[in-house]
């Protein structure tokens, strides 16, 4: 399936891509989406993504289809045609 | 002889109608009661100005006040408050600003500047450390901020002079004027720029030389080595770091919290061409710090091309990112700088005369507004070339000018035909780049905030992105998962009150919530109270503190019920209830503030029914003359 | 040892002064920092200055009495209780970099905190920091 992920601030920093569609195999889940993109991109982004234990990283702020989604990445399957955001956390005015 | 270190020790108090200088020693029981900064100038207030008092009239006070903790080492002890009654609300106002001028202050030897009275002809204030004189300002009257800044600088032959000065807008008595403060920072917000404007005081101007003492700088020394190792290790810190406040432009428009088109949306299609990534590929030129600040969220910016080329300037933040962006329906980056910039020199709040120009759009757009109205000009969305003609309109108070001066709630009153339903404020203040839809906490504060509609009053930030750590950093876990949930509306009154009691105190001593007490939420109650120990040798456990916070944050609230404010007061527009979101993470919400606004009086102690503070609550906070003074006894 | 900076870092935070002239007078007296923040506007560029703990030094050569001399574990060289406030110092230097204190009638610079230097532990940019010499 495909799914578009717009990266934001210094993630795309990082990557220096701004948005990109990425193949997944079908029932892949937002844990899984995100390890695919971090082992594409290597450390520089993998540890602005995921924590050294595994776990998605407490500063990831994510979307899904255009509603706050991180809170359980392992248990959100992803379909065909999600678009997922990412931002780091910031927080401000 | 005052006890305390940290503190100067000194307040000036001005005279402008007879044009006398006064130097009193500061009050022992309003250090200990009040700390300094907002919560002094509240209870300065409350003692001096009473409901009688005109905003614009010599009566008022304009109180410049610094805290203990300003100048010193802990980080962000750049701030310094002004508090005066505004005369855009009619109720308790004040604003705050980063910078370098309050530190000279204290280096010069003054915790506070009291102004009263009026000045015949135009003056400004020279404070060289302890020679204090009043200079005849006519030369300098009718220029611009930096104009005056240098035209000062050059006279003192020294161009370390730290200022705060008004631009036209508040020498035009323009309701949203604000003061700018060096270097080119603002105390834009409640109007006080136009309280000074009435006195005809266009600057003060201040150099100090000499020391700010703390009572034990070994121990203020490590404690502040290790809070700014902590704020560096934030996970928020690099972020924020790098972009500023810009940096949550495209953040808040995903969380449908980016005001667009007046409120009608919270989200901007066109947000990417005024997010951090566009102002940082197009205008940065360098990071700059407020002093002593080791985030360093200022950057300055340079146009480099196009027809605002060369435009210079810095403290470009997300609210005028989206007061002349999204707000607006503006995508033009280059032109919101050039707004911001213009601003800047007349001397006006980005935010209310943003919002001002905004809800002439829409009344455009709903034909409330025709050009008979408006003296020609057509309010059509995003037209910079129109803001950019109409600000200096509103400066002087010229056409239609002179009504966007007066703000949106006066706007409506005196445009009526159904306008009012479109006009956002609360109290009179223009809800500045929050949408209670989005983030229900945001909601509660714009309504529970004591200078009217504001974020920065109690500032919840934990919950903008959904994500525990800083919520459980703060608080443990006893409030999650709800708390850091943008869209949940339990435990928000909790956050809302901590979040004004804490900043009470904050904005008391001199730091900066745009640093670690807030949006890195790192630093807290413990931490203030250590840090005004070694530097003040107050002694100061966390109790007191936290009961210090909430004197003032009451008080404030004494001095508005003596103006008349009541619940019915604490409300939004109802856009908020009835119109649902269209936007990102808010898409079909709407908010009710009543039953967060009911547990909030309930965890103040305040009355249901008028949201007053109770005898019980006032004597609990040693305010037993409210008691009396609001009739409640 | 000496302080060697990087002015492109410099945010202009002026934390090197307050914590320089903490350890030195006692309180935050950004006058009389040795570390010295540089600009011609407000918005910067800034420039870090400080005593370069010259090899060979003007302000010691130019000292009629011979009060500034090199603490040998350090490298820093320090002004001693000999001066006599005479400014030759201060006015020898090419970088501005040691100053007159005429409360107390004597010269001031910068000697690398006996080699704990504040200003450069307490930077958050890396704008000053201590090198050391090999030998």
């Amino acid at each position: 399936m495909k799914v578009q992920v717009t990266y934001h601030n210094m993630l795309r920093r990082r990557t220096r891509v701004e948005r990109e569609t990425i193949q997944l195999p079908a029932e892949t889940s937002l844990y899984g989406a995100l390890q695919k993109v971090a082992d594409h991109y290597g450390p520089p982004l993998r540890e602005m993504l995921f924590a050294p234990d595994g776990t998605v990283a407490n500063h990831l702020v994510v979307f899904r289809n255009g509603q706050l989604a991180r809170q359980d990445a392992r248990t959100v399957q992803l379909a065909d045609g999600d678009e997922l955001m990412l931002f780091p956390a910031i927080s401000g005015g | 002889m005052f006890p305390y270190r940290g503190y100067a020790g000194k307040c000036l108090y001005v005279d402008l109608t007879r044009g006398h200088i006064e130097t009193k020693e500061y009050d022992q029981e309003l250090a200990e009661n009040y700390l300094g900064g907002n919560g002094v100038g509240t209870r300065l207030l409350w003692e001096n100005v009473g409901p009688e008092v005109e905003p614009l009239g010599p009566e008022n006070w304009l109180i410049f006040s610094t805290g203990p903790l300003c100048g010193t080492l802990v980080p962000n002890p750049g701030r310094m408050e002004v508090i005066a009654k505004s005369p855009l609300t009619g109720i308790y106002g004040d604003s705050n600003s980063g910078g370098f001028l309050g530190p000279e202050f204290k280096f010069a030897g003054w915790d506070a500047v009291i102004v009263t009275g009026q000045s015949s002809r135009p003056a400004y204030l020279a404070i060289a450390d302890d020679d204090v004189q009043l200079h005849d300002a006519s030369e300098l009257w009718g220029l611009g901020t930096s104009q005056t800044e240098a035209a000062i600088r050059k006279a003192w032959g020294d161009p370390q002079v730290k200022t705060a000065i008004i631009g036209p807008a508040g020498e035009n008595l323009v309701r949203m004027a604000g003061i700018q403060i060096t270097p080119q920072r603002s105390a834009a917000r409640c109007g006080l720029g136009a309280v000074m404007g009435s006195k005809k005081l266009k600057a003060i101007a201040v150099r100090g030389h000499g020391p700010i003492r703390v009572a034990n700088p070994d121990r203020l020394r490590d404690l502040s080595l290790e809070m700014q190792q902590r704020l560096r290790a934030n996970a928020i810190y690099p972020a924020v770091s790098a972009h500023g406040t810009p940096g949550i432009v495209s953040l808040m428009n995903a969380l449908g919290r980016f005001p667009t088109a007046n409120f009608r949306a919270g989200g901007y299609e066109h947000a990417d061409r005024i997010n951090a990534d566009a102002l940082d590929a197009r205008a940065f030129v360098r990071h700059v710090a407020c002093f002593g600040c080791p985030v360093a969220c200022d950057k300055v910016y340079r146009v480099p091309d196009g027809p605002y080329a060369g435009t210079s300037l810095r403290s470009v933040e997300y609210e005028t990112l989206n007061s002349f962006g999204a707000c607006i329906l503006n995508d033009n980056l280059d032109g919101i700088l050039a707004a911001n910039r213009l601003c800047d020199e007349l001397g006006l709040d980005t935010i209310s005369a943003g919002r001002s120009i905004s809800f002439a759009m829409e009344l455009w757009d709903e034909e409330i507004l025709n050009l008979d109205d408006t003296g020609g000009l057509a309010f059509r969305w995003g037209d910079m070339d129109l803001v950019l003609k109409v600000l200096p309109m509103i400066a002087r108070r010229e056409g239609f000018g002179n009504l966007l001066a007066e703000g949106v709630r006066r706007m409506a009153e005196t445009i009526g035909r159904g306008s009012e339903q479109y006009a956002m404020h609360v109290k009179g203040m223009e809800i500045a780049g929050q949408d209670g839809r989005a983030q229900r906490s945001m909601g509660l504060a714009h309504v529970t905030s004591s200078r009217g509609a504001d974020h920065l009053k109690a500032f919840p930030v934990v919950d903008e992105t959904g994500f525990p750590d800083e919520g459980r950093r703060r608080y443990g876990d006893k409030y999650l998962p709800e708390i850091v949930q943008p869209l949940a509306t339990r435990h928000k009154a909790f956050l809302v009150k901590d979040g004004e009691d804490f900043g009470a105190v904050v904005d008391s001593t001199g730091m900066c919530k745009s640093g670690g007490t807030f949006v890195l939420a790192e630093l807290y109650w413990p931490d203030l109270a250590a840090a005004l120990e070694a530097t003040t040798g107050m002694e100061m456990p966390v109790e007191r503190l936290q009961r210090i916070g909430e004197r003032i944050y009451n008080l404030q609230r004494c001095y508005n019920a003596l103006h008349g404010i009541t619940r019915a007061d604490d409300r939004l527009p109802q856009r908020f209830a009835e119109e649902p979101s269209p936007s990102g993470n808010a898409k079909g919400q709407t908010i009710d503030v009543e039953p967060m606004l009911e547990d909030y009086y309930q965890l103040r102690g305040w009355d249901l029914e008028r949201g007053w503070p109770t005898p019980d609550k006032l004597r609990e906070l040693g305010l037993p003359d409210a008691i009396e003074r609001l009739g409640l006894g | 040892m000496h302080l060697e900076t990087a002015a492109e870092k410099c945010t202009g935070c002026r934390i090197c002064e307050n914590f320089c002239s903490l350890q030195h007078e006692g309180a935050i007296w950004p006058a009389r920092a040795r570390i010295r923040i540089l600009s011609e506007t407000d918005d910067g560029p800034f420039t870090p200055n400080i005593c370069r703990q010259c090899a060979e030094p003007e302000c010691a050569a130019a000292c009629p009495v011979e009060a500034i001399q090199r603490n040998e574990r350090t490298g820093a060289w320090v002004v001693s209780a000999e001066c006599i406030g005479c400014e030759s110092c201060v006015e020898a230097c090419p970088y501005h970099a040691i100053f007159f204190d005429a409360r107390s009638g004597a010269a001031y610079k910068c000697d690398l905190c006996d080699g704990n230097p504040q200003c450069a532990a307490a930077c958050p940019e890396g704008a000053v920091v201590l090198a050391k010499e090999l030998c």
